[in-house]
């Protein structure tokens, strides 16, 4: 006999009760193992941080002592770590010149990628598929490629320890990515809206312009914070083209700036670590479900 | 040989009491709860098929979701065949569904989502399954399909890989949601004659949701008309049409609409159909008539039929109204004109004009 | 209107509403800029390759395959190789496992979602440079929490010294490379998750299937493409990616954790040999260049559906 002849049979005797518990007991039991799940991911995603978060305040008697409890605070707090990390190490260069490359990265990235994801989105040509496609893979050149070509490029351009060598690099990788998840967001714009537009008078670009850029107004600050994390997270170019302590960026300055030799200033390092994660993943997580749909949009139809 | 396989399934009825369904709003969008089903009673009899009409949003969906056991009501029992079932997932509650996408699994050949209901009976070894997988395809006509994927499928086919794979498992409910909907005006009709043929061969009792009321009247032995979570009406076709519960169900049901002209607390309604220039409709000792004028304001000919639009007069308020005129009635009407109009007697409604349900009738 | 207004109006229309000028005006800024910064140096690369540019001497000579006898004949350019692909193939593994489960809980529908969400996005978000320090200390020789944890739980005396055997190392560039990644394939699965129609999981719910039959006969076969772009991704970002081994060991001890990138970049840019680096990097093309036209097939069954 199958369990859902079983299920049944049950039913036509007294056991309904008995098999509403059964079923009852088996919700509770998948609630509770969800949020186990959820707890436990979060837990191993973010230790490192929390961890972090607490070792940056801790004296270094404290921190110093294999026999400390590391989790807690052995002998009490201390501002005095982080309080070094921002008056007396680059930290806050970095910070401001990553501020910097990003948004001008932002911006040369909206100006070539918009008008791109709008042609290969709308105006449809017998080209606009693979053209598509190649520029997508474009992404996936990595940089460990052409680091040692594009230093050279970069020294011939006099950009070297400059910002502006990220300035001119970085868009190289946010705007295929950038086109790729705008395709999605354009395509979900009704067409109608924009023939609506151009019988109103409007020329084609008139219509895009002024009708569909506010309409992915929201998938545009989507994009904006895609190309911004990820121009934060770069680390290859960044090492490869500045050298110079005044240039880099808060990716390669706090690794390589903050240790002197063999010396760690520790707390200084995870904090540095924790202000730079948290503001990052916080506007991330305002924009997933945009991202998650933006990147399904642009999948399925391109 | 069909009859062979087809195990024996005892018709089952189905029956909700006092169903209240509330979505709780967002709490951080801010939205206020909704009232799905505000107090349902109603009960489908082994082997009926019972149609819940009503327009978007009046619940027949989430009461249909319920049934199956994909919502939870907040208030309010399921009962199929007698039994509880509140708190029991869709698996064991026996119930077979159709979507109104027919959700069939793409990346599954037909045969592969036919079979697909009877892997949950594991008893069932693989040659079993098979023979009632085409047991199933040739009930419905659809064997040369079976190792098609739905995408291949025309609308008319996937309906019917919806009804086999719905139909495999002996299912003591079909849970119909708008099957029709996806399909295009002509193969609407053909579909809709399917299904009723259908629902009399294999007699299963079935629940079948739709707005539109020609599905309604055309497949339901009973029509249960929904409006904002309640049920306003339950009856065969006749009685929803001729004897409407309330004002809503008379506008809903007919088209063109029950006409109501408003008479002291009384909203007095009449069909189309019934209204007919004044010799046209047989007065006598047995046949009692009411008359009013009726100022012609614009003329449709619909299929033989006359549609006059118009204001009436001297029975009420001065209100627009529709008449009907079948092709045999010749009188001569232009718009403009001023013609009496005449309703057999024994054909008004009477519904009180606060509330809107039935009343009294009174003398005019 | 007069004649020479509406001849103005219709060159006006004519320059921004015919569609084939617009396409091609508004796609080839983007294509000239890729070409230039990407096309180009790639093209250089190779040449490089071909050369015995340093850092100090940039003048340019051919100097045929000198360079790759060289790196051949270099034990650690094989080793960097076969770390390489441990490492790459190590990391997807676990990026799909745990990506595909993280999408199955973000989807999911429960309390304090939103800072589950946050939390477990961290990983990504932050730049790769500054999580893979807080590893570092994570890891320490001496200080390490886990040794601690271990220490108290009685499984440990002493310390593990995590990053400073070459076994213990890997294990630990991949799960921390496992780590960062994650999240972002996750984001990848939910955007195939959530493009399921919702009929089908609950036709499926009707149709008697239990929890894991809906997950491995539905939802599984249903965002297998998007799974694959995930993994494709993973291994691609992975295959090529230095930055947490060369932040966590440096590619120590003695050259265990060295993977093509990191040794390209000793080479080329620390040792200052740019030619030889150029060819321990060209290495990477020709398996990528196989796992693009994967992810390609991949989109396009997507595509289909």
């Amino acid at each position: 006999m199958s369990s859902e002849d079983a299920a049944a049979a049950a039913m036509r005797a007294d056991g309904v009760a008995g098999l509403r518990r059964r079923y009852a007991r088996r919700y509770v039991m998948g609630r509770v193992a969800l949020y186990a799940m959820a707890v436990m991911a979060a837990l191993v995603c973010a230790l490192p941080f929390l961890w972090s978060l607490i070792s940056a305040f801790k004296q270094n008697q404290d921190l110093y002592n294999p026999d400390n409890d590391p989790f807690v605070f052995n002998k009490p707090a201390t501002p005095d770590h982080v309080r070094y990390l921002f008056a007396d190490t680059g930290f806050p260069t970095f910070v401001g010149n990553t501020l910097l490359v990003g948004t001008a990265v932002v911006a040369v990235t909206l100006l070539l990628a918009l008008p791109a994801a709008y042609s290969l989105a709308r105006l449809d040509r017998p080209w606009g598929t693979p053209m598509g496609i190649g520029i997508f893979l474009v992404y996936l050149v990595p940089p460990s490629l052409l680091f040692l070509s594009l230093t050279r490029v970069v020294v011939a351009l006099g950009l070297a320890d400059s910002l502006w060598s990220m300035i001119v690099i970085y868009p190289t990788f946010t705007v295929p990515v950038s086109v790729w998840l705008l395709i999605g967001f354009l395509k979900a714009v009704p067409k109608d809206v924009e023939e609506q537009a151009m019988v109103d008078g409007h020329s084609r670009l008139g219509a895009f312009v002024r009708i569909v850029l506010p309409l992915v107004f929201p998938g545009i600050v989507a994009v904006v914070v895609f190309a911004f994390t990820l121009t934060a997270s770069e680390f290859v170019y960044a090492l490869a083209f500045v050298s110079a302590a005044p240039g880099m960026v808060v990716s390669t300055g706090v690794p390589t700036q903050l240790v002197r030799g063999d010396v760690f200033y520790w707390q200084s390092l995870q904090a540095a670590a924790v202000f730079t994660a948290v503001p990052i993943a916080f506007a991330f997580n305002l924009f997933l479900d945009r991202f998650v749909t933006g990147f399904t949009m642009g999948a399925v139809k391109t | 040989m069909a009859d062979a396989v087809r195990a024996v399934q005892a018709v089952r009825s189905v029956e909700v009491r006092s169903l209240v369904k509330v979505y709780e709003g967002h709490r951080r969008m801010g939205s206020g709860t909704v009232r799905a089903l505000a107090g349902v009673d109603l009960a489908a009899e082994p082997g009926e098929y019972l149609v819940l009409l009503g327009p978007s949003g009046c619940g027949k969906t989430t009461l249909l979701r319920t049934i199956a056991g994909l919502e939870q009501p907040t208030e309010g029992e399921v009962l199929i065949d007698g039994q509880v079932v509140n708190g029991l997932p869709p698996r064991v509650r026996q119930v077979a569904m159709v979507f109104q996408s027919y959700a069939l699994y793409p990346h599954k050949t037909v045969r592969a989502n036919i079979e697909f209901p009877l892997k949950a009976e594991r008893s069932l070894g693989k040659a079993a399954r098979a023979e009632k997988a085409r047991w199933a395809a040739g009930l419905l006509g659809i064997e040369p399909l079976l190792d098609r994927r739905p995408r291949h499928l025309s609308g008319g086919e996937r309906q019917r890989v919806a009804l086999a794979r719905a139909l495999v498992r002996d299912p003591a409910v079909f849970l119909l949601d708008e099957p029709l909907s996806n399909l295009d005006a002509k193969t609407r009709t053909a579909a809709r004659d399917e299904l009723k043929r259908f629902q009399q061969r294999v007699g299963t009792t079935t629940v079948y949701v739709t707005h539109d009321q020609a599905e309604a009247m055309g497949l339901g032995d009973r029509i249960a008309v929904l409006s904002e979570g309640r049920v306003r009406q339950v009856g065969t076709p006749a009685e929803v049409y001729d004897d409407p519960a309330d004002t809503f169900v008379a506008t809903f049901i007919g088209a063109p609409p029950m006409n109501l002209v408003r008479r002291d607390d009384r909203l007095v309604g009449f069909r189309p159909e019934h209204l007919l220039p004044v010799e046209a409709v047989p007065s006598g000792a047995r046949a009692e008539r009411v008359t009013m004028p009726l100022r012609v304001e614009r003329m449709e000919y619909l299929s033989g039929d006359r549609h006059v639009y118009g204001t009436a007069g001297g029975l009420g308020a001065d209100t627009r109204v529709i008449a009907r005129l079948p092709a045999n009635v010749e009188t001569p009407l232009h718009p403009g004109e001023t013609h009496e109009f005449a309703v057999d007697a024994s054909r008004l409604r009477f519904f009180d004009a606060e509330s809107g349900v039935r009343a009294s009738a009174v003398r005019l | 209107m007069s004649a020479a207004e509406s001849s103005g109006r219709a060159r006006k229309v004519r320059l921004s509403d015919r569609e084939g000028f617009l396409a091609w005006a508004m796609l080839l800024p983007s294509v000239v800029y890729i070409v230039a910064l990407v096309g180009v140096p790639f093209l250089l690369a190779i040449a490089f390759a071909f050369s015995d540019v340093t850092t100090g001497d940039p003048s340019y000579h051919f100097v045929g395959l000198r360079n790759f006898r060289a790196i051949f004949h270099d034990g650690v350019f094989w080793q960097a190789l076969g770390n390489t692909l441990l490492f790459t193939a190590a990391s997807m593994a676990l990026i799909v496992v745990f990506g595909k489960i993280l999408a199955n809980i973000l989807v999911a529908d429960f309390q304090g979602k939103w800072f589950v969400r946050f939390l477990v996005l961290l990983p990504w978000t932050t730049p790769v440079a500054l999580s893979s320090i807080s590893w570092l200390w994570f890891l320490d020789s001496i200080y390490s929490p886990v040794d601690w944890t271990l220490r108290r739980l009685g499984l440990l005396h002493g310390n593990v010294i995590w990053l400073g055997h070459s076994g213990t190392a890997m294990l630990s560039v991949v799960f921390v490379q496992a780590w960062r990644l994650t999240p972002l394939a996750a984001v990848i699965v939910m955007a195939g998750l959530v493009a399921i129609p919702r009929d089908l999981d609950e036709a499926a719910r009707v149709d008697g299937a239990g929890y894991w039959r809906r997950m491995f006969e539905v939802t599984i076969p249903l965002t297998l493409p998007v799974i694959a772009v995930a993994a494709l991704f993973g291994a691609i970002m992975t295959f090529t990616d230095m930055t947490v081994p060369y932040v966590l060991t440096r590619g120590g001890p003695t050259h265990a954790t060295d993977v093509l990138a990191s040794w390209a970049y000793f080479r080329g840019i620390e040792g200052g040999d740019v030619g030889q680096g150029a060819a321990i990097a060209l290495f990477l093309f020709p398996i990528l260049l196989a796992a693009a036209i994967a992810v390609l097939r991949a989109v396009r069954r997507l595509g289909l559906r």
